[in-house]
């Protein structure tokens, strides 16, 4: 009797000694931290940022969950090491995808930069077609003057595209393109204008 | 024998002692569990909550004060918990972490406010300035473009829309502090340019009150002699045409691809200014632009000018003063192209050929309109 009472004692200890050493998943702390930081170097903040900031509160929930459990007599982190798994693969799918938006975002603007390039050969062949007469030249030399401006914002938007600050190279590329574009306007319409007078 | 007697008492006591020790360590269990502190991660929840709240109105970036504090409060708070955590679980307190999630919560909910407020703010600003830009922007689009030798003017302008452009799309995207500063770069870029163009224009109308007499003067000659008088405005790109002092037609004109400011000399493409007379009619087998009326160009007044610039070195030697500036037709093309003349379209130029004669006064001047009316329109 007085052995079972002693062995009964012994046995509460023990759990309750065994379920106070459960060790706190540091491994997948580590690794999730790791994750979410690869994703916002890679840039997740900027082109993803309500994915970016879910993935990170997340995380910061999970923190408060195993600071609590910490705090208890009877700790088990299976629960959390499951969620912190969950986080490190929110995170690594975030990196993913930022990757793939800011290779839609480049693509984009080398589409429309392959555009502005095209349109700015094709507005200094229409210069050359353009009416010469004295009417004109004033409005011609300020059409080359734009395109060379035009021509100089390409270099910009290859700098940006460079320092990878993408949104800003889509923003200039697009605007540059806008602008060529209605050069290319104005002078086919000038033209059509001319060939109009010719015919009469 | 007394031994003996001891060992049947206590055996017989046994189950009580077996009960008393159980009861006394469940009672002891449940006062340790009774003492142990509750660990505060509902408002840890609370606290991270309120931050994210306050990130989703942009509190980072337009309250990152008080932002920062909250998060940086977070952080020492996590930090006090897991100090704590370290301690023998029955002297761990949570009462300064629960100060730290009062200030947290309460520079969050501020962060949240502030950055509401400043967003509405700077949505406003942003919005407005690139209204007003783009209003200045058609304000002076015209004079500008028609400023002659003044490619850095115009290049300038053209530059100061293309960054205003790209400010409309960081609008767009709800980037408002680069919007902000894009509109800074596009402000420079216009303003340079329309400060360039008040200056050419501010010196140019020095000679308004000039202009203003000459016009008195020919409207009263009409009304003197009940002859025709033509008046030419550089500036609204306008031919009057006067009958007996009264206004009867007004015309749409073409100038010199230099419009601005008098000519000089042979050559520099500007429309002449001052106060001439027909002096031969052309009708189109005499003339390459439809029908045109020759004028008095230069007069007396434009010879000394011309001879007093050539002594003082203002235009080159060996310049030749120049002539054979008229009114014609073959106007309507909407550019300023001529050599010097005023072109009109061939319907408008009938009219003014037929009430014409040899020693129609023409006076041509800058602009009948005040410098700050051409400015305000």
């Amino acid at each position: 009797m007085k052995r079972n009472l002693v062995l009964m004692v012994m046995s509460v200890i023990t759990v309750i000694l065994m379920s106070g050493c459960n060790k706190i998943p540091q491994t997948e702390i580590d690794a999730a931290n790791q994750a979410l930081n690869e994703a916002k170097s890679s840039g997740a903040e900027l082109y993803l940022p309500d994915y970016y900031n879910q993935t990170m509160d997340s995380l910061n929930a999970v923190v408060v969950k195993l600071e609590s459990k910490k705090s208890k007599w009877f700790a088990s982190y299976s629960d959390e090491k499951s969620k912190l798994e969950d986080v490190r693969l929110m995170a690594t799918q975030l990196k993913e995808n930022t990757e793939v938006r800011k290779n839609e975002i480049k693509n984009e603007i080398q589409n429309t930069l392959t555009e502005m390039k095209q349109t700015l050969e094709e507005n200094k062949q229409l210069l050359t077609q353009a009416p010469q007469g004295k009417e004109g030249k004033a409005a011609l030399e300020a059409i080359k003057e734009e395109m060379g401006m035009l021509e100089a914002s390409i270099d910009e938007v290859m700098n940006l595209i460079a320092s990878e600050q993408y949104l800003e190279a889509q923003n200039k590329v697009n605007v540059s393109n806008e602008k060529v574009l209605a050069i290319n306007m104005e002078l086919k319409n000038a033209i059509a204008k001319s060939s109009r007078k010719g015919h009469k | 024998m007394f031994i003996n007697q001891m060992s049947a008492i206590i055996r017989s006591k046994i189950p009580l002692i077996t009960i008393t020790v159980i009861l006394l360590l469940i009672g002891g269990i449940y006062l340790v569990f009774l003492l142990t502190p509750s660990p505060p991660e509902t408002r840890f929840e609370e606290a991270r909550m309120s931050i994210s709240d306050a990130k989703k109105t942009g509190a980072d970036i337009y309250s990152s004060q008080y932002f920062l504090k909250a998060e940086n409060l977070y952080d020492s708070a996590l930090i006090l918990w897991k100090n704590e955590n370290r301690k023998f679980i029955l002297f761990r307190s949570y009462a300064q972490i629960d100060t730290c999630i009062n200030h947290i919560i309460k520079y969050a909910e501020k962060a949240k406010v502030e950055s509401l407020h400043n967003v509405r703010n700077i949505q406003a600003i942003v919005a407005n300035e690139i209204e007003h830009q783009q209003r200045s922007i058609l304000k002076h689009e015209n004079l500008i473009k028609s400023l002659p030798k003044n490619k850095t003017a115009n290049l300038s302008f053209e530059k100061g829309k293309l960054m205003l452009a790209e400010a409309r799309f960081d609008f767009e995207r709800k980037n408002y502090q680069n919007a902000r500063q894009k509109l800074q770069q596009s402000a420079q870029n216009l303003n340079h340019s329309i400060s360039q163009l008040k200056e050419v224009l501010i010196d140019y109308f020095k000679s308004h009150s000039d202009w203003t007499e000459w016009n008195r003067q020919t409207i009263e000659l009409s009304k003197k002699t009940g002859k025709t008088a033509i008046v030419v405005d550089k500036m609204a790109r306008k031919c009057y045409l006067y009958k007996k002092g009264k206004l009867k037609e007004s015309f749409s004109a073409e100038l010199g691809l230099n419009w601005i400011g008098d000519k000089q000399m042979k050559g520099d493409k500007s429309t002449p200014e001052g106060m001439y007379l027909v002096t031969k009619k052309l009708d189109s087998k005499k003339t390459k632009y439809y029908k045109a009326l020759m004028i008095n160009y230069p007069n007396e007044d434009d010879q000394t000018r011309f001879k007093e610039n050539l002594k003082n070195g203002n235009i080159p030697k060996g310049s030749q003063i120049g002539g054979l500036i008229e009114i014609h037709g073959e106007g309507g093309k909407g550019v300023d192209w001529t050599d010097g003349c005023v072109a009109l379209i061939n319907s408008d130029m009938d009219v003014v050929f037929r009430m014409a004669e040899i020693g129609t006064p023409v006076t041509i001047v800058g602009s009948l309109a005040g410098l700050s009316e051409i400015l305000k329109n």
